[in-house]
């Protein structure tokens, strides 16, 4: 079959030729292939050096692979991440350019197309690196396992880096704290993946197999939240009277419908031996409390008016509304979605989770652990219950509402209690009350108040009920305005 | 085709942008959109072209609704805005390549839709130049031949003959015509009446988020007049004086009743003779040497009365090479709908 550009994505193509248009590709490509060929350099120069002073030549392999490693991921930053962003940032900002309103393409194929140039330069620049690699693997210190893990770090980063970069580039602001917060976030994603490239290496040498639990629950949490980024992005792209946020519902409930597969998969890691029954509750349930926390966090910034398409798509019938409403835009489903995730986990916790005591040994958490887990879930619901309310009886911006509630019963309580902590220190002091509005109450008990803990649990679940009774006329009011009326 | 603006609103905070408006235009039509600055024009084009949303009302292409069906609305109508991006990393041929292939063309059929654009707008010298690179004629030139890439049914254009040297426009208007001839509807928004007028069928005209008046351009400038009729205040002609100063004084001034004709006279010398035998008419309220060989009159009577004006003249041995009636005009028509105010 004849391959030809027809079958690209138009948004691959066009980017692919911007990229290899612009001055900044050329430059990277040539810094990059520069420092690599200085590190070599500087490591023959270095060697006899190396070798009077006694050290092993094990060294250089490693030495070079790490400059590789580490030119990749800054190349990857300045062409995948930054300059996409910043062309993505541009066209949003201009809707005279945003493509999304402009042509006859789907959020999807858009999104798809920025991603794939992303990844098309990635692979790109990854391919200027190799002979390098292939070089650090013959100067030895280095077995073929621990590039595959440096590399697989290394790319892990870089397509968590370009996910949040063209998220930021979605939300389409002008101010340059976009650019700062995704710095930011690439700073630890690259340090941590770069610094779990070295470690594996230099410590873990050949017994990566006892590691391979950690890294398996690492990279899921990590395509967990690339998934749903990119489902978030997906919405921010769709026309704001289309049911926007439906792909990131659909997104939570599968997250939560498939994480027992996952707990049956890392049952079959070799060296580790899980209980199957047990390990797969147990995902279910953090999956369903991450979902929760989720949907909760969407509906904190959705509408609470539904418009007139998503009303027109709304089967009839009550079962079918009530079904569609938990996937439908508008902050209403969002919050009921997340109730009935939590409400799922909740009784896990209560039910199948054990106190400390004999049946503990076998499960991989205890209930008190599953509570505090489901703390974020409830506080999450809590933030976005009195941002509804006070959203609809202030008429701010639902984002801001969410904020201002987030700030007041979260953060400020968090700081208030680190001064206070700070300030008392060693005074006999105990301020963790302070906390009870936020999911880090639990975390802050100590050992000795660890019996109270079973009380302290109900304290989440109880100002989430409560807020969600002043919430409720909110949210039956957009389930009601699903109800296409006979007039209309 | 027919397009319907359907009691739309558009609200900015507590400010009405566009405020329940509504018109028609067909395919095979060149509409005019006009509006002082911040009249809501932009706004109103924008919905149209599906980038921004209405508070409340539609716009419907036939009976598909921008609000319903965004997606179906991007493939009936190009939408050409006031400028063009300057990018700095894409080629004229890439540039209208990438929305030819958003718009689903594909193989042959893109490569000659291509050609076929880039021939129409005059665009094949310098299709291989980035966009930056380009002169405001040319982007605008650009600008068309994307609107145009997928052969939309609709083209709804925002300004496109602001900025431009008079061929350039000229240019322009020539293509929109031609567009026009092929059936598309073309809804255009223009500073420039006197150009609207010779290319428009119809025009809309919009102050302060309000319609003010829509319809052919005919009907609008009889409206327009009618209206003046209807509304205007006397308008007071002061009379020559006839040597006593005092009496001249004394008398009040002729109240006479909108509007009068304008008609242009051109002679082959002696304006002054002219104007002083036009003087002796009584229907001759105002008389205006413009240049040495034309006059323009102000005339108090109906069509009718001018065949006999003008036998009078030549009768009197004036050496008149030609004369013509004053219509009125889209800028007249503008200038006596809106009234400058601004939100």
């Amino acid at each position: 079959m004849k391959i030809t550009s027809d079958s690209f994505n138009p948004v691959l193509i066009k980017e692919l030729r911007q990229h290899f248009h612009g001055k900044l590709f050329l430059i990277t490509m040539a810094l990059l292939l520069l420092a690599q060929l200085a590190t070599v350099f500087i490591l023959y120069a270095n060697m006899e050096t190396a070798l009077a002073n006694n050290h092993t030549v094990d060294v250089m392999g490693p030495a070079l692979f790490t400059a590789s490693l580490v030119t990749f991921s800054i190349a990857c930053v300045l062409l995948c991440c930054i300059a996409s962003l910043s062309r993505f940032m541009g066209e949003r900002i201009n809707p005279e350019l945003d493509f999304s309103r402009f042509c006859a393409m789907s959020p999807l194929q858009i999104l798809w197309g920025k991603m794939t140039s992303c990844y098309a330069i990635a692979i790109y620049l990854l391919s200027l690196c190799l002979p390098f690699l292939v070089i650090a693997y013959f100067l030895r210190g280095l077995s073929i396992i621990n590039i595959a893990l440096g590399v697989a770090f290394a790319i892990v980063g870089a397509l968590f880096a370009i996910q949040v970069a063209l998220f930021i580039g979605s939300v389409g602001q002008k101010s340059l704290v976009g650019i700062l917060v995704f710095g930011a976030i690439w700073g630890s994603g690259g340090i941590i993946s770069v610094i779990g490239g070295i470690v594996s290496r230099f410590i873990y040498r050949g017994s990566v197999s006892n590691f391979t639990l950690p890294i398996c629950l690492a990279l899921f949490l990590v395509f967990v939240v690339i998934g749903f980024i990119f489902v978030l992005n997906l919405a921010l792209l769709s026309s704001p009277l289309a049911n926007r946020t439906m792909p990131a519902r659909i997104y939570t409930i599968a997250l939560a419908l498939i994480s027992p597969v996952f707990g049956f998969c890392i049952c079959y890691i070799p060296k580790i031996p899980l209980p199957m029954t047990e390990t797969m509750v147990t995902t279910f349930f953090v999956a369903c409390v991450i979902s929760s926390c989720m949907c909760s966090f969407i509906a904190g910034f959705e509408r609470s008016v539904i418009g007139p398409r998503v009303q027109h798509q709304c089967p009839q019938k009550p079962l079918q509304r009530f079904g569609f409403f938990l996937i439908s835009s508008g902050s209403g489903g969002g919050i009921m979605l997340a109730w009935i995730f939590e409400l799922i986990a909740f009784a896990i916790a209560l039910c199948l989770f054990p106190s400390r005591g004999a049946a503990y040994s076998t499960w991989p958490m205890s209930k008190v652990e599953a509570l505090a887990i489901l703390a974020f879930g409830f506080s999450s619901l809590l933030y976005t219950e009195i941002g509804l309310c006070i959203h609809k009886r202030f008429n701010m911006m639902p984002f801001s509402a969410w904020l201002a509630t987030a700030v007041i019963i979260c953060f400020l309580p968090l700081l208030l209690f680190a001064f206070a902590s700070f300030t008392y220190e060693g005074k006999g002091y105990d301020f963790s009350h302070m906390l009870i509005t936020t999911p880090f109450y639990l975390i802050s008990l100590n050992d000795h108040r660890l019996a109270l803990t079973d009380i302290v649990c109900w304290f989440g679940p109880f100002f989430a009920l409560v807020a969600y009774g002043f919430a409720f006329p909110y949210i039956l009011e957009q389930f009601k305005s699903l109800r296409i009326s006979s007039d209309s | 085709m027919k397009i319907k603006i359907d009691h739309l609103i558009r609200r900015f905070g507590k400010k009405n942008a566009v405020n329940d408006i509504s018109f028609e235009f067909e395919s095979g039509n060149i509409f005019g959109f006009i509006g002082p600055n911040g009249a809501g024009k932009t706004t109103t084009i924008k919905i149209m072209a599906t980038l921004d949303q209405p508070t409340a009302g539609d716009v419907f292409f036939d009976d598909i609704s921008t609000i319903a069906y965004p997606e179906k609305v991007r493939r009936i109508v190009g939408y050409m805005p006031d400028s063009l991006p300057s990018f700095t990393d894409i080629k004229v041929w890439e540039y209208l390549d990438f929305y030819a292939r958003a718009f689903g063309l594909k193989g042959e059929t893109r490569r000659k839709t291509l050609a076929d654009v880039e021939a129409f707008t005059n665009l094949t010298g310098i299709r291989e130049k980035y966009l930056n690179t380009l002169s405001k004629g040319m982007k605008q030139r650009v600008s068309l031949a994307r609107a145009l890439v997928h052969n939309p049914q609709v083209l709804i254009m925002d300004e496109p003959a602001a900025g431009l040297d008079p061929r350039a426009r000229i240019e322009l208007l020539s293509l929109l015509k031609i567009l026009a001839d092929q059936g598309k509807a073309i809804l255009l928004s223009s500073h420039i009446l006197s150009e609207l007028q010779d290319i428009c069928d119809g025009a809309v005209i919009i102050e302060q988020g309000k319609l003010l008046a829509s319809g052919p351009l005919d009907h609008l400038m009889e409206s327009a007049v009618q209206n003046r009729l209807a509304t205007a205040p006397p308008m007071a002609i002061p009379q020559p004086t006839a040597g006593n100063g005092e009496a001249a004084a004394a008398q009040p001034p002729i109240v006479m009743a909108n509007p009068l004709i304008a008609i242009t006279i051109r002679v082959l010398r002696d304006a002054e003779q002219v104007r002083l035998k036009l003087m002796e008419h009584p229907a001759v309220k105002q008389i205006d040497i413009n240049s040495p060989l034309e006059l323009a009159v102000q005339f108090d009577g109906t069509d009718e009365d001018i065949p006999p004006l003008m036998a009078s003249l030549f009768a009197a041995g004036c050496p008149i090479v030609g004369f013509s009636k004053q219509s009125l005009g889209l800028e007249d028509v503008f200038m006596r709908i809106t009234t400058g105010e601004v939100q």
